[in-house]
This record gives structure tokens, sequence and C-alpha cells, in this order.
């Protein structure tokens, strides 16, 4: 009987994985001592969704070192004492991702019957963090939140330097002093990345923002950021504007949650027209005003590689809606657009909908909450007679008191809560 | 194109069906048309035969790069391709071989996803009767690997 290759299992064992059978994967590892070898590694690389297993926390925890331990030792609290696990499971971790900051920890410790408490979760959660940090060998992506900044987290975290994916999140209210000098450890963690893909950071803070954005230049593979959340005003947008000048390699920026406003706005927006490698654009919550809708018309005009685009809750207006209109009239390239909560009003909406009359590529529009009325409902209904290209209209709470129809077997139109096709 | 299989049947087929297959198309591009067969040592006469009635059914299929890690799904066989693989297990692993060899990357994951398939629901046993593997574990050994990951299986 012929047996395969190695390689060619490997290959099964990965679909297996992809595939989420865990458990015919964990009865493969069980098969032989060669079979157990290739599959271990498999099974250890991504183990987030099992973190509610105490079995999983415990196995952890015999991999953690004395300086780890320490960490727990004012809490008294019991460590499994079985002998030290065959394989150096820890070593495999791809990934320590928000998992461990949830119920995971407390879970685990009320499976063992010790007194929760915040201070005992977090501890455990250090000690843990800080233990896969020191001894993956293959880490990826890293969330981190301030909760646990401390220096043996950094220390560790300093040799971590094949990450490409990184993701601070500071939501927690924390003493100022304590954040600013985590931000200072972490931005000096990120010089040693210089092959960073993915960047997210939230709520550092004005001062972190700026010293962060400053550093943009250095990761010239960087294609994902996410900046939410940071009081990103008029200062940081010049920096981004240079940025996005020069930069060729991002495909998504996430901007959401900021303070543009139109001046903000305007500026970035000179940044993305010259910009030819950005797909994803997020503006969401930002207070563009008008002003700042024509600038970013200017953006659909000239710019033609973006392809998703949310200007949501951003006070556009129906002047804001009517520049929109327009560009989006000419415009071949973009896909999805989302215009919620704009105060676009029938103006704005007769606009649009006149748009959709020439556009071919628009699939995805989102326009509730715009107070578009029973005139600008029928201007919809009008030129969804015509167009054949928009697969999805969301246009609900917009005091059209009748129901919009449309021939196109494919478009999907949720409006006031009914579903029609 | 003329090919050989390792009894030294002569097969005649279109170039773009062997062009489903990345060794032969670099070889047809490294030594332009020619009447010569290209012998295939490691591939028999009826596997051989399988694979091109795989290659010309989906000949006009569009190619898949070797870098595209779109998650595969071992439940998307279609009805033909599952026909296809309803063989013994020695031919499957044959094909398999094949098409590693050969370069053939759809025909690799339907045949690896096929055995993935026949893994599913399998006890560590009958894993081991099913492709012939005997168990090199110490008990001790077993009972350790089962606790340190016992955490996969579903509850």
């Amino acid at each position: 009987m012929i047996t395969l290759p190695l390689e060619c299992f490997l290959m099964i064992f990965f679909i297996l994985y992809d595939n989420f059978l865990y458990n015919d994967l964990f009865s493969c590892a069980l098969v032989n001592r060669l079979w157990c070898r290739i599959i271990v590694p498999i099974l250890w690389r991504d183990p987030s969704f099992h973190f509610v297993d105490p079995r999983l926390i415990r196995t952890f925890l015999l991999t953690l070192n004395v300086e780890e331990q320490t960490l727990l030792i004012p809490f008294n609290i019991s460590l499994p004492s079985r002998p030290k696990p065959l394989f150096d499971y820890t070593s495999y971790i791809t990934s320590i991702d928000s998992w461990l900051y949830y119920e995971e920890v407390s879970n685990w410790l009320n499976h063992e019957r010790h007194h929760r408490g915040f201070e005992l979760e977090n501890a455990v959660r250090c000690s843990l963090i800080a233990m896969i940090l020191r001894t993956s060998k293959y880490l990826k992506h890293i969330y981190i939140n301030e909760l646990i900044c401390n220096q043996l987290i950094f220390e560790n975290l300093y040799e971590q330097t094949n990450v490409t994916s990184v993701n601070f999140d500071f939501k927690n209210n924390i003493d100022d002093d304590i954040k600013s000098k985590s931000i200072d450890q972490l931005i000096k963690f990120l010089n040693r990345i210089p092959n960073l893909t993915s960047l997210e950071f939230s709520k550092i803070g004005p001062k972190g923002t700026k010293t962060l954005l400053k550093a943009l230049y250095e990761y010239t593979v960087l294609n994902s950021l996410c900046l939410y959340d940071n009081s990103i005003g008029i200062e940081e947008a010049k920096i981004l504007e240079k940025f996005l000048y020069k930069n060729t390699t991002l495909t998504l920026l996430n901007l959401s949650y900021n303070n543009l406003g139109s001046e903000g706005g305007k500026i970035l927006a000179r940044g993305i027209c010259k910009n030819t490698s950005l797909i994803s654009l997020n503006l969401c919550m930002n207070n563009l005003g008008s002003e700042g809708g024509k600038a970013l018309a200017d953006i659909i005009c000239k710019n033609t590689t973006l392809v998703f685009l949310d200007l949501s809750s951003n006070n556009l207006g129906s002047e804001g809606g009517k520049v929109l209109a327009d560009a989006i009239y000419k415009n071949t390239t973009l896909v999805s657009l989302n215009l919620y909560n704009n105060k676009l009003g029938t103006e704005g909406g007769k606009a649009l909908a006149n748009a959709l009359y020439k556009n071919t590529s628009l699939k995805d529009l989102n326009l509730d909450y715009n107070d578009i009325g029973p005139e600008g409902g029928k201007a919809f209904a009008d030129a969804l007679c015509k167009n054949i290209t928009l697969t999805s209209l969301d246009i609900e709470a917009n005091n059209i008191n009748f129901k919009i129809c449309s021939n196109n077997q494919r478009l999907v139109i949720r409006q006031e809560n009914k579903t029609e096709t | 194109v003329k090919l050989t299989s390792s009894e030294g049947t002569e097969f005649i087929i279109d170039r773009k069906v062997a062009e489903k297959s990345v060794l032969l198309k670099n070889m047809l591009e490294d030594v332009g048309e020619s009447d010569m067969a290209i012998p295939l040592p490691n591939v028999t006469g009826p596997i051989l035969n399988k694979v091109i009635d795989y290659c010309t059914h989906h000949r006009d299929d569009p190619f898949v790069s070797q870098e595209d890690d779109s998650k595969k799904v071992s439940d998307d066989i279609d009805d033909w391709d599952a026909e296809f693989c309803k063989v013994d297990q020695g031919t499957l692993f044959e094909l398999i071989l094949s098409a590693n060899y050969l370069d053939i990357k759809p025909l690799l994951d339907l045949t690896c996803k096929t055995v993935a398939n026949m893994i599913k629901g399998k006890t560590p046993d009958e894993i081991r009767k099913t492709f012939n593997i005997t168990n090199d574990f110490t008990p001790e050994e077993e009972e350790h690997v089962r606790k340190e990951n016992e955490w996969c299986e579903e509850r």
C-alpha cells in the first residue's frame, strides 16, 4: 500500500485547520509521534476560539517562568502542578488577540474557584501575555491595552521583531503619566519592526498620536492604518497629508471618530487626491460639514483607486450632498458609499438619485437617517428603474411615505424596517 | 502534446489540457513545439488517464496561483469532482502523488480535500487503520498529548 509524503499530509491537515475541524486534528495528533509533531504546531497557531476552555489556560500556566509567576504571588493562587509539557506549545502561537482581555481569564478563575476580582484577573492576564511574548517564535499579531503595560511586558515585547500587525487600545482611563510612558515604550517597540503592515491605535491622546504619525514614514510596507478616536485635528491632518502624498502601500485608512472638521477634511483630501494605493477610507464622525464634503467630492472626482468610502455622521447637509452627487455622477471606481445620518434632505437626495442614472460602479449605498422625504423618495424610485448596478440600498428613517420598488431582481432595498427586493 | 506513462503507453492531448500542469507548461515553454513524447516515469497509465480526464473537464477554468490562500472549504466539491474522486484509496493516493509531481494545484486541492473528508469524524485508531500507520506512542506519551491538547475537543 502506498503512503503519502509528508508535504501532502501537511496540506490535508491545513484543510482541516482552515475548516476549524479541531476535533479531527486532535484525533490525528494522537495517531503517532510523527503526526503529532506535525499537528501540534498547527493546533497551537491560534487557539483563541478555545480560550473559554480552562484546560487550555492550565497548559499555559505550566509554561510560566519564575518572573511571570511572581506577578501572581500576592494573590496566593495555586498553579497547576503537572510536569512540564511535552512540547513548547506556546512557541507556535501566532497571535495575541483581544481574547485574553475578556471573559476567558475570569472563566478559568471561576472554574478553579478562585475569588474573582479585577486585580487578580489582570495579574493572570499579564503573566500569560508576558509568557507568550517571551516564548512565541512565530508571533505576527499583537493586541495590547493599557492595563497590561508593565516593564516585564515591554522587555519581552522588544524581542518580538517579526510582528507585522499591532493594535494599541487605550480606551480605559489610566493615569496620564503612565499612559504617556507606555506610549513612549510602544513607539520604541514599533521602531524595531520595519516590516509592520497593519497598525491600529485608539485613544492614545494628541501627543502620542503626533509622535506615531511622524514615525509612519519608517514603515515602508504598511497597508492598513486605523486611527479611530484619537482627536486627530488640523495639525495631525497635515502630517497625514504629507504621508499620503508619498505613500504607495497603504490600502486601508480608518480615521473615524476624530476631529477633522471641514479644514482637516480639506487638508486630508489634498493628500488623498494624489494617492494611488488607497482602496478603503473611513471618515465616519468627523464633523466634515458641507465644506469638507466638497473636498471629499474632489477626491471622488480625481482619485481612481478608492472603492469603499464611509462618510457617515458628518453633517454634510444638502449642499454637501449635491457636490458629492456630482462627483458620483462622474466616478467609475467607487463601489460602496455610506452617507448615513448626514442631513442630506430632499435636495441632496434628489441629486444623489440623479447620479444613479449615470453611475455604473456603485453597488452599495447607505442613506439611512437623512430626511430625504417623499419627493426625494420619488426621485430614487424613478432612478432605480434605470440603474442596474446597485445591489443594496439602505434608505430607512427618511420620511418617505411610500414603498420604493425596483425591477432589478438583485437589488435589496431596506426601508423603514421592511426588506423588499 | 505527446506523453508517455511509466509503462511506456503513449497519450496524445491538447496543449491547453497539458498546460493545466505547471510542470508540463514550463517544459513546453522551454522546449517549444516538438514531436518528442514527454516521459512521465512517475505516473502509471491508468492514473495518467484519470489525470487527463480531470484536466480536460477543467480545461477552461481560470488558473489558480500557488499563492492564492483563500480558505479551502472541504464541502464545496461539485458533483463531477465528487464522482471523479469515487475511486479506491490506492488510486486516490496515486492521484495525489501525480498531482503533486505534475504540479496541478486544483487537482491536488480536490484530492487532499477528499482525504480530509475521509479523516472527518474518525477516532485516532480508525485513522491509523485507514492509512496503515502503527502507533509508536508509549501509553504515557499518548496520555500526555491527550491531556495537554484536549481543549481542542468540542464539548
